[in-house]
């Protein structure tokens, strides 16, 4: 069986498991109680999560446009082959936002953001109240439109598996 | 002689008429900040940086002094953006919901040295009390380029459960401290 390349298997697994568990340490942290342990840590994880993620995504862009096309024999319906299409798609444009809203969130007061004493990211800009508030507005709003979209790629990919019994799921793993 | 009344009666009216004053917001002579306690051990202070009001003050009766304000929530500012986005959200003022907070003064007991005490509503995060603010006289007259000053300062402490404000800063951060510093320009 032919898989996807090596890169391109490592690349979504390790994005994949970063944008689940950015999710729900960003679901988790916005309600933490303020005498929580975790009130100080979890934000800054969850900011270390995104900058790593921010990294290997502009990385998964580029390979989109400079990667050669693997095209595999089987085929898959019409129907399949478009949906999953525009699920993969809609991937590409929602994380994306998701990480740059984040960051310039992260950054909005224009100053230089300090992870656990070690890492530093620039700011690229400085921010107004409406404009923070927009952007965690759209931060918030994108994090569920992508778990249901994550939901439906899983969902396929199990299809795939179970039902189709073809080897989809078995190419990326 | 009607017309000589009627004249006479107006003059009165506006002799007796409180002087208006606005609040001068354009050259900042005027705050509205807190302070709450974090933790127990330190004051967190902050501002609202967006706010306009006026004042009535009346020499000969004092009791009818009367202020209202109005203060854009959304300008909450503590020197912290995440800080401030925080405040600004549900767990605090709720500024999408209730972008304003307001106070509309009901009654004024003069004290001393034109020092007092101010009943009114103060409403924010869309919930109504009244509170009591003591004011003290902070000065008044002619200003260098023509107009007329008069200037205040009233404190209070505010509870912030009353207000719905349900998020828990911990025990010592139940109640919150409102200065707000006007000077009014005599209209």
């Amino acid at each position: 069986m032919k898989k996807h390349p090596l890169l391109t298997r490592i690349l979504h697994w390790l994005t994949a498991f970063l944008v689940i568990g950015l999710f729900f340490s960003g679901w988790y942290m916005v309600d933490l109680d303020y005498y929580s342990q975790w009130y100080q840590t979890l934000p800054e994880l969850h900011f270390l999560g995104g900058s790593f993620l921010l990294g290997l995504w502009l990385w998964v862009l580029i390979r989109l446009f400079s990667a050669k096309k693997v095209i595999f024999s089987e085929q898959h319906k019409l129907i399949e082959h478009l949906t999953a299409k525009w699920v993969k798609g809609l991937f590409y444009i929602l994380v994306s936002v998701m990480v740059v809203t984040g960051y310039l969130m992260a950054t909005a007061d224009g100053e230089v953001l300090v992870l656990f004493e070690v890492i530093k990211l620039p700011a690229l800009s400085h921010f107004s109240a409406s404009q923070v508030d927009t952007m965690g507005w759209i931060h918030e709003s994108v994090s569920y439109a992508t778990m249901l979209l994550l939901v439906l790629h899983v969902a396929g990919a199990l299809k795939h598996h179970f039902v189709d019994k073809d080897a989809t799921l078995k190419r990326m793993i | 002689m009607k017309i000589l009344l009627t004249l006479l009666l107006f003059t009165f009216a506006n002799l007796v008429a409180a002087d208006k004053y606005n609040i001068d917001t354009k050259g900042a002579h005027a705050f509205v900040q807190f302070k709450i306690s974090h933790l127990g051990y330190s004051w967190l202070y902050g501002r609202f940086d967006e706010f306009s009001g006026e004042f009535e003050f009346d020499e000969t009766s004092p009791e009818k002094a009367s202020i209202q304000m109005t203060v854009q929530t959304a300008s909450v500012n503590s020197n912290h953006t995440a800080r401030d986005k925080h405040l600004r959200g549900d767990d605090f003022l709720n500024v999408e919901k209730y972008p304003t907070a307001t106070f509309i003064s009901k009654s004024f007991i003069p004290g001393e040295n034109g020092h007092g005490t101010m009943v009114g509503d103060l409403t924010i995060n869309g919930v109504t009390n009244e509170e009591t603010l003591k004011v003290e006289f902070t000065g008044a007259g002619n200003d260098p380029w023509g107009g007329f000053r008069r200037g205040y300062e009233a404190t209070t402490k505010i509870t912030l459960k009353d207000y719905n404000i349900k998020k828990s800063l911990g025990p010592a951060s139940e109640k919150l401290l409102l200065t707000v510093t006007v000077e009014g320009i005599k209209q």
